[in-house]
Order: C-alpha cells, then structure tokens, then sequence
C-alpha cells in the first residue's frame, strides 16, 4: 500500500520547483506514483524484470527533466505519458532486435505471460491476458487504462493526446475482440 | 459507467484484477532504492556550494587592486585620446620640423632653397629691404642694370 498522501498534487508542484525541496518532493512522487505507472507498464510488457527496468527508466527519465515540468500539465499525467513512451518504444526495440513479426510479437507476448511466475494462478485471468495481448499495441493501451485502472476517458484523452471518441470507439472494438477471443476458444 | 452494459461476461467474470502480483515489499524497496539512485542535477551541485560558501575565501592583493588598475588605465587612455586629438588638431605644441629632425624633412628643405627665396621675395616689404641696404652702407641706386 503506497504511503498515505500526505499532500495533494498542487503542494507537491510548488516544492518539485523549488530547487531546494524538489528533490525530497520527487521522493514523494516516487511514492505516490510508482504503483499505478508498474501496473500500467507490467499489463504491456507483462515481465515484472522489463517492468522494473522501465519503472526505474520512467523516474529517472522525469527526474532528469523535473525542470522542464512547470506544472501546467498534472503531474499523473505527465508522468503516464513517460512510461507510456517507454513502454512502446522498449517494444518497439525488441521487435527490431528479435526481428519479429506482429503475429510472431503476438506470440512472443504470450509466451512471456505463460512464463510469468508473478501471477495469483487464475487461469480465467490469464486467459485473459493472452486475449489482450492479440489486441494492437495501441488498443491494448486503451483496454488497459479504461478496464484495468478504470481511467476516465478525459484523463485517457490528456495523456494519449486522442480525442475521447476515438478513445470510446477503440474501447469498443477491444472488447469485441476480446468476446471473439473467447468465443472462438469456446 | 455506459461500458459495462456492453461488457461481456468473461470479463465480468475475470473481474479488474489482472492476476499479476509482485514479490513482497516490492515497491516499498523500489522506492527506497530510486530515491538513492537519483543522480545529482546540476543546480544542486550550485545550490550546495553556495551553501557551502558563506564564509567567502580572502582575495589575494591583485585581486583588490585590480579594479582600480582597470579604472586609471581606462582614465589615462581616455585622456591620451583627447590630447591627441587635440594637439594634431590645433598644431599647438607639436615640436616644429625643423632640417635636425629628420634626414627627410632636411633634405627637402635644403633642395627646396629657392623655393623659400620667391616666398621671402614676394612677401618682403621692398622700402624695408632698401632700408636695410642703407643701413648697412650700400646704396641701391649705385646699382646699374
């Protein structure tokens, strides 16, 4: 359970840029936000390793910009956009370094999830997961922000930079994907 | 929440629990261990050296006196510049060229003799030249051309 937030996002942006509390305040924004951005990184990459790698990138990657963050973006936001990033260009570096197809990604994917040992043991959940990971990259991020972390379509909206219509509409076809996935293993 | 109707039922089975777990106390070391491996920007390094100086090092003599150098070099420049200007301008003190001050302005005087006769020549006062001639004893008109 993260530490009780002791202060709100407003207070934690005026001490990130005072240079003389920023760096005690972005121990609190490690706080506050590293488990939200690994569970939005792990339901991508599905490796807790890969996930830990790029957790710690996302940090330090924010840490080495703190000064360009002037706090007119929310600090969540800001912050889901740089794991984001990294998340798809790590998948998009393994893609070229294994010389993979998307099918063959697809598969490499699900390998990775039947592998995983950091799992509860729900095979219904897994299942789950391997139907997710037949999304596109793109969709799955969708799914994963509305159906996991129950994002409103608003905040999706700000840190995909797509409009909430597109947003509903790629939620949508996800699902049916994810009901035929189903289906057809029925 | 308009998604849920359309839900269908294997996720509703599934529920919003993916199933994925972490090892224990990982993000409470995950945290611990970021905060430490933040590397030191570089306005930190300024912000704990100007801590670190309060008491400012002694300056040595030059750098005392330095200013002050600085400011009568400019003075004494500024001042050369107006005299300059002012005596090439005026002629005022400037020492005179005389044939001693210089092998080429002696030689243009002493080949440019005649020249200075048709000047003295012209400029003469001819009553005060034959007044001259008198006094020293010579007569003028005793002079037959």
């Amino acid at each position: 359970m993260a530490k009780t937030r002791t202060t709100d996002d407003e207070q934690l942006n005026k001490l990130l840029r005072d240079p003389n509390t920023t760096r005690r305040a972005f121990g609190e924004v490690i706080e506050r936000y590293s488990q939200p951005l690994y569970w939005q990184i792990r339901r991508m990459v599905n490796s807790h390793d890969d996930a830990n790698d790029l957790l710690q990138n996302t940090f330090i990657k924010a840490w080495n910009s703190i000064d360009m963050f002037r706090g007119e973006a929310r600090l969540s936001t800001w912050l889901h956009k740089i794991a984001i990033n990294e998340c798809l260009t790590f998948l998009e570096r393994e893609r070229k370094r294994l010389n993979l197809s998307l099918d063959d990604e697809e598969a490499r994917i699900i390998s990775t999830i039947e592998a995983d040992t950091d799992i509860d043991g729900d095979e219904l959940k897994q299942e789950l997961r391997k139907a997710i990971a037949s999304l596109p990259e793109k969709q799955r991020l969708v799914f994963n922000m509305r159906y996991y972390d129950e994002m409103p379509y608003e905040k999706m909206s700000e840190i995909l930079g797509t409009s909430e219509g597109a947003l509903k509409a790629s939620y949508h076809h996800a699902v049916k994907k994810i009901e035929k996935y189903f289906t057809d293993l029925a | 929440m308009t998604d849920s109707n359309k839900t269908p039922s294997i996720l509703d089975r599934a529920g919003h629990d993916d199933g994925m777990t972490v090892p224990e106390g990982y993000f409470e070391q995950f945290a611990a261990r970021m905060k430490e491996s933040l590397p030191e920007q570089p306005w930190e390094k300024v912000s704990a050296d100007n801590d670190e100086t309060h008491v400012m090092p002694s300056r040595s003599l030059w750098q005392k006196v330095r200013p002050y150098v600085y400011m009568a070099a400019m003075f004494a420049g500024i001042w050369l510049m107006l005299n300059v200007s002012t005596l090439v301008g005026t002629g005022g003190d400037l020492p005179v060229a005389s044939p001693d001050s210089g092998p080429t302005i002696a030689a243009l005087v002493q080949d440019g003799a005649s020249v200075y006769d048709d000047y003295a020549v012209d400029n003469f006062d001819r009553a005060d030249l034959y007044d001259d001639l008198y006094a020293s004893g010579f007569d003028p008109m005793s002079l037959t051309y």
